[in-house]
């Protein structure tokens, strides 16, 4: 590194530079002035190699915080342009889980802010259990994992030979997780032959396969991988980033568990090589690991790569982790150096427009549905009218159907359809273009349905114009309702009271209905709490005075009763702490009556239920008061449920230190809950 | 050497002073060329233990056992007999939860080999005065018991007119409680207990010190104040016949009850308030 030892060495400062050049302007004045010009220049090259510099201290890599030792010279507006050798080091604990710690090993070479040559990369997490301290000696176990990685590149870009190993340590032994040999990076796309293997279980897990000089996937790939606890088998077929087939086996039983050709594909590729290929060709772009020939996301070309692609996914997200423009901060691949490749398809004038209008014709259809689904005032009163009711349900039908619509229609607004053969597409058909949808929806105590009938055209002959003729059908039976709904609510929601209600009550309803979902954060007994309540007093409970609030013709008789609905409401979001707190409150209860007791005949010691007979009288009271929540429709005895519950522990909490041995021989396993109670003090 | 393992020395080393030491074995006896062994007997022995606690390091230990045997006529059939009445009693105290010294009378009654037989008392009292060591050690999730028993008997036979006489009995026990469904063993625990006694015994009358080795085999349940256990032991020692050998095959059945009197218990989680 010459640079680097002018550097150190000599000048440090921009001053020191001006001061060593002052005594050549004598010089210069014996030239003519282009060559004064050149001379200059001349001259002046080194000031960038001179005003070089290093920095030392915090610094972000990849977004991970840690230290910095590397050269730079200052750019334009003084921003750092890394030149030179370049350092990172990272060592930090977890802040969630503090017997987590990482660490970060950087080494290699910037030149103009881009990598250069060799690039070595370490990263380690270790899990540090602490098991006993015995004699101020401590017992603890690490559990670690560690990726190494030695990385060339050319111009910021991998290019280069690369090797990458991963490796645990557990029980005192570092073992290979998984690695992948000298594989050869070319201009940023892998190249030539490609073996990664993992190891799982004892057993070996890989992908084996080609690329092509431009790093499409060419030739027999195997992947071997571990999927819903099958050992699988996937043997791929590829030619010059065409996938042709893929064949799954069971190793175990031996089993073909699918098997998919791309005909089409093949059958493309041969008028492709004989000159044969009408409305498409060989498209030069690169595309990711999925190949895609025209098949939407749950056809089974498309679902038969998932697992496979999985596995190659997770290999380079872990080798690419370091280059942001292959992998983000948040570890998502979002650039591949391995290629498949796909045929692009011409389109007419016409089609070229639909592709162009119909996303924004079907946002607008979309944001209809979705603020009418959304629409308070037609959810409080759909009970209404028989008219009414359909709408609703209608706009709730349609807004699911849309969704459906959305991975076409991005297709058409990135216009990546034009790599799709809409022969595949139409073949496999779109379950969403439907001839008859039914709506199903209750008015009173009745359930109804009414039918909407569509328009298929034919797909195979006028795919896009099919298309856009469904989405104008759906624009129509939209645009129908929806002047009828606007019709019906106009005079309700002309009072702004009552508009400002019913607001309130459908905001804090869609509030609810989230809070009171069961979630994984919960255990069994809060779960199922919230359930009885979800279904019982913001489902059935606020549907009953909701179908009264639509039927009331009155606006001071429908003010109140929307009252009576945010009541209820409010009242269910002030339980809802107290809610969950019942079952973390019981878990301290049977804590707190287990007491440390040695066993004289093991000589060992445990935790022991304590007061046992009184315990299981209030697990009795207490599963009893549960039920009675889960059971509830009057949203008012709630509160009363759970002060009940209250009163149990504290009355509990008060008993662990009393003398209750009287009390203890009076209580059995047949006794009614109101004699429990009574014998409580409750 | 850790105290255990000094003890298992010394147990050894009295084992062997005991076993070849001419001035315990008999004068005048009758050696036959062959050992003898006699056909297996069958026995019944139910018992009930307590250990009741009184204060931290002082504990009341009581043991009642009904014993029975097999009839004279079917050696087979286990309950045939009344054999023993046997009551222990004692004060333990517990130097820590690994270590502790049980000491106190024993009170046996042994009844007629021959019921209805005018030559033999139906029952004669055997008093004894005993004191035991107790070590545990923990092998991973098992625990294993060391046991040292020392008994000065005041015993006789049934014969009308037998004389008592007095003889020490030393024994040691290894046992292993083994949980099976638990990580160690905790309440509601179910679990296997192999063990392995072996009984000496010294006095003036005795020609042979061995007296017998016991294997007993014993699955067992923890539940709250209980312990329930019970299984198949083995025995094999000499008989009063020089030469001569017996061995039983004994079904166990146990009950284990404990109870704390002290009035200081207090939960494990002090700070808590609803």
């Amino acid at each position: 590194m010459i640079f680097g030892f002018v550097t150190k060495n000599r000048f440090k400062t921009l001053n020191n530079i001006i001061y060593f050049l002052l005594p050549l302007e004598d010089y210069m004045k014996s030239f003519s002035m282009k060559k004064k010009v050149l001379l200059i220049l001349f001259l002046l090259s080194p000031l960038f190699l001179f005003s070089q510099q290093i920095y030392k201290g915090e610094y972000s890599f990849n977004g991970l915080s840690g230290e910095g030792n590397f050269e730079f010279v200052e750019g334009e507006g003084n921003k750092m342009i890394k030149q030179g050798e370049f350092s990172f080091l990272r060592k930090e604990r977890d802040p969630q889980d503090k017997t987590k710690f990482y660490r970060t090993e950087v080494n290699g070479v910037y030149e103009q802010d881009k990598k250069t040559g060799v690039w070595e990369y370490q990263d380690e997490m270790h899990k540090v259990t602490l098991n006993d301290i015995e004699d101020f000696k401590l017992f603890y176990d690490i559990n670690s994992q560690q990726i190494k990685l030695k990385a060339n590149y050319k111009n910021g870009i991998p290019d280069g030979r690369w090797i990458f190993e991963e490796n645990e340590f557990r029980d005192g032994k570092l073992n290979r997780k998984s690695q992948a040999d000298d594989f050869l990076f070319r201009n940023g796309s892998i190249q030539g032959k490609f073996q990664y293997k993992s190891f799982v279980d004892n057993k070996t897990h890989f992908i084996r396969g080609e690329l092509n000089r431009d790093g499409f996937m060419n030739g027999e790939w195997t992947f071997v991988y571990q999927d819903k606890g099958k050992l699988i088998s996937e043997i791929r077929n590829y030619e010059n980033g065409f996938l042709l087939g893929v064949v799954k086996r069971d190793l175990e039983s031996d089993e073909t568990l699918e098997e998919v050709v791309f005909f089409q594909t093949i059958k493309k590729l041969n008028l492709v090589n004989n000159n044969e290929n009408k409305g498409f060709r060989v498209s030069e772009d690169k595309f990711g690991i999925l190949f895609n020939d025209g098949s939407l996301s749950g056809s089974e070309q498309f679902t038969v790569q998932n697992s496979g692609n999985g596995f190659i996914k997770e290999f380079l997200t872990s080798v690419l982790r370091y280059d942001g423009q292959y992998v983000t901060q948040k570890g998502e691949l979002v650039d591949y150096p391995i290629h498949t490749k796909k045929f692009v398809f011409e389109l007419s004038r016409a089609q070229q427009k639909i592709v162009e209008d119909l996303p924004s014709k079907f946002d607008r259809l979309q944001t209809t549905v979705r603020d009418y689904s959304e629409r308070n005032a037609l959810n409080l009163n759909r009970q209404k009218s028989d008219t009414l009711s359909f709408a609703h349900a209608f706009f709730q039908f349609q807004a699911k159907k849309l969704l459906e619509f959305s991975e076409i229609i991005n297709l058409l607004r990135t216009k990546e359809i034009q790599y799709y053969d809409l022969e595949n597409l139409s073949e496999e058909g779109l379950a969403f273009l439907t001839e008859r949808d039914v709506v199903e929806f209750s008015f009173e105590d009745g359930q109804y349905t009414r039918v909407l009938e569509y328009e298929v055209g034919d797909l195979r002959k006028s795919f896009y114009e099919s298309l856009s003729s469904y989405v104008s059908q759906m624009e129509q039976k939209t645009s129908e309702l929806k002047n009828f709904v606007d019709k019906s609510l106009s005079r309700i929601e002309r009072d702004e009271d009552l508009r400002a209600i019913q607001n309130q009550i459908q905001t804090k309803r869609g509030e609810l209905g989230q809070k009171f979902q069961q979630s994984e954060d919960y255990d069994e007994v809060t779960n199922d709490l919230l359930k009885g309540i979800h279904v019982n007093i913001l489902g059935s409970g606020f549907d009953k005075l909701n179908e009264r609030y639509a039927k009331e013709e009155n606006f001071d008789g429908k003010k109140e009763i929307a009252r009576v609905m945010l009541d209820l409401l409010n009242e269910m979001d002030n339980q809802y702490s107290p809610l969950v707190r019942v079952s973390k409150d019981a878990g301290q209860l049977d804590e707190l009556y287990m007491e440390e007791v040695f066993n004289p005949f093991t000589f060992t010691r445990y935790d022991q239920r304590a007061k046992n007979r009184l315990y299981e009288s209030s697990e009795k009271l207490l599963d009893y008061y549960l039920d009675g929540i889960k059971a509830e429709t009057e949203y008012t005895e709630i509160k009363n449920w759970l002060n009940k519950i209250n009163k149990l522990f504290e009355r509990m909490g008060e008993l662990r230190e009393a003398d209750t041995r009287n009390l203890e021989r009076r209580i059995n396993r047949r006794l009614s809950v109101s004699k429990i109670e009574s014998l409580l003090e409750l | 050497m850790n105290l255990i393992g000094r003890l298992g020395l010394i147990g050894i080393g009295l084992f062997t002073l005991l076993a070849f030491n001419p001035s315990y074995s008999q004068g005048e006896i009758f050696i036959p060329s062959e050992k003898i062994n006699l056909p297996a007997t069958t026995e019944s022995w139910n018992g009930l233990y307590l250990k009741l606690r009184m204060t931290d390091k002082w504990w009341w230990y009581q043991e009642n056992h009904y014993r029975r045997r097999n009839s004279i006529d079917n050696r087979s059939d286990f309950i045939g007999r009344m054999s023993q009445f046997y009551n222990r009693f004692g004060f333990t105290y517990l130097f820590t939860d690994n270590f502790e010294v049980t000491f106190g009378p024993t009170l046996v009654w042994n009844f007629s080999p021959d019921p209805g037989n005018p030559e033999y008392l139906e029952s004669v009292l055997e008093p004894r005065f005993w004191h035991q060591w107790l070590f545990t050690q923990a092998v991973g999730s098992v625990k294993i018991l060391h046991q040292f028993r020392f008994e000065h008997r005041f015993k006789r036979g049934n014969n009308v007119g037998a004389e008592y006489q007095y003889t020490d009995r030393w024994r040691y026990k290894i046992t292993a409680y083994i949980p099976l469904n638990k990580p160690r063993m905790e309440n509601k625990t179910f679990f296997i207990a192999p063990s392995n006694e072996f009984f000496f015994e010294t006095g003036k009358e005795v020609w042979n010190i061995f007296e017998e080795n016991r294997v007993y085999t014993a699955i067992g349940y923890t539940y709250n104040n209980y312990m329930f256990f019970g299984g198949h032991m083995w025995t094999y020692g000499p008989t009063n016949l020089p030469g001569t050998y017996r061995n039983r095959h004994i079904i166990r059945l146990n009950v284990m009850y404990t109870i704390d009197f002290r009035q200081n218990r207090r939960p494990i989680t002090r700070d808590f308030a609803f």
